[in-house]
């Protein structure tokens, strides 16, 4: 079990916390959004290949 | 047993970043559940493909029909991934997604098992031809 990408994912969401909060206060509202939303497409894709190589291992068990 | 142990110490750190993360970042939360819920369904895989080799051979010392056994697993696949998803759906808030998504495995599940019902009522069709 790879628990890097556990790591991985908790540094990413603290990193986009601390520069949501960063940029709200600064009243850059917008930019705080973007922000936000490019930190979880960084995480969405690292999940995505978590999930494929899962669906590959369970067509493989479960003979689909 | 070694995994195992890895898996405890992975899902408890995986709690702790979840209450640190929380409160902060929901998104990013139900992100993390989702790779830990994989990993560790991975590993349960691990586990489970001697079980299914050891299914294998007793159907073949009971000269039993393949496609039995192939019904059964991809039932089970199918229960397990639906489970999951719905947990994580209701999780999130989204409690009718997850409720859907159980209805729609449980129909995918007696699609599949179709062809078994067909081979009972063909059985039980010939039995009573022949009383």
């Amino acid at each position: 079990m790879d628990i890097d990408l556990i790591f991985k994912i908790a540094a990413i969401g603290i990193m986009v916390s601390i520069l949501n909060q960063v940029l709200s206060r600064s009243g850059r509202e917008e930019q705080a959004t973007m922000t936000t939303l490019a930190g979880l497409i960084v995480v969405l894709m690292m999940v995505a290949k978590e999930i494929a190589a899962l669906f590959d291992m369970l067509k493989t068990l479960f003979h689909f | 047993m070694d995994n195992f142990i890895k898996l405890i110490a992975g899902v408890l750190i995986t709690a702790i970043i979840y209450l640190i993360l929380s409160k902060r970042d929901k998104e990013i939360t139900v992100l993390l559940t989702l790779a830990v819920c994989c990993m560790i369904v991975g590993i349960a895989v691990v586990y489970m493909r001697p079980l299914f080799d050891f299914f294998n051979d007793l159907r073949k010392a009971a000269d039993l029909n393949s496609d039995f056994l192939k019904i059964l697993l991809q039932a089970v696949g199918i229960g397990l991934l639906s489970e999951i998803t719905s947990l994580i759906c209701t999780d999130i808030g989204n409690a009718a997604m997850g409720k859907t998504i159980q209805i729609v495995s449980s129909s995918l599940i007696l699609y599949i098992s179709l062809p078994l019902f067909q081979k009972l009522m063909t059985m039980i069709s010939e039995i009573m031809g022949e009383i």
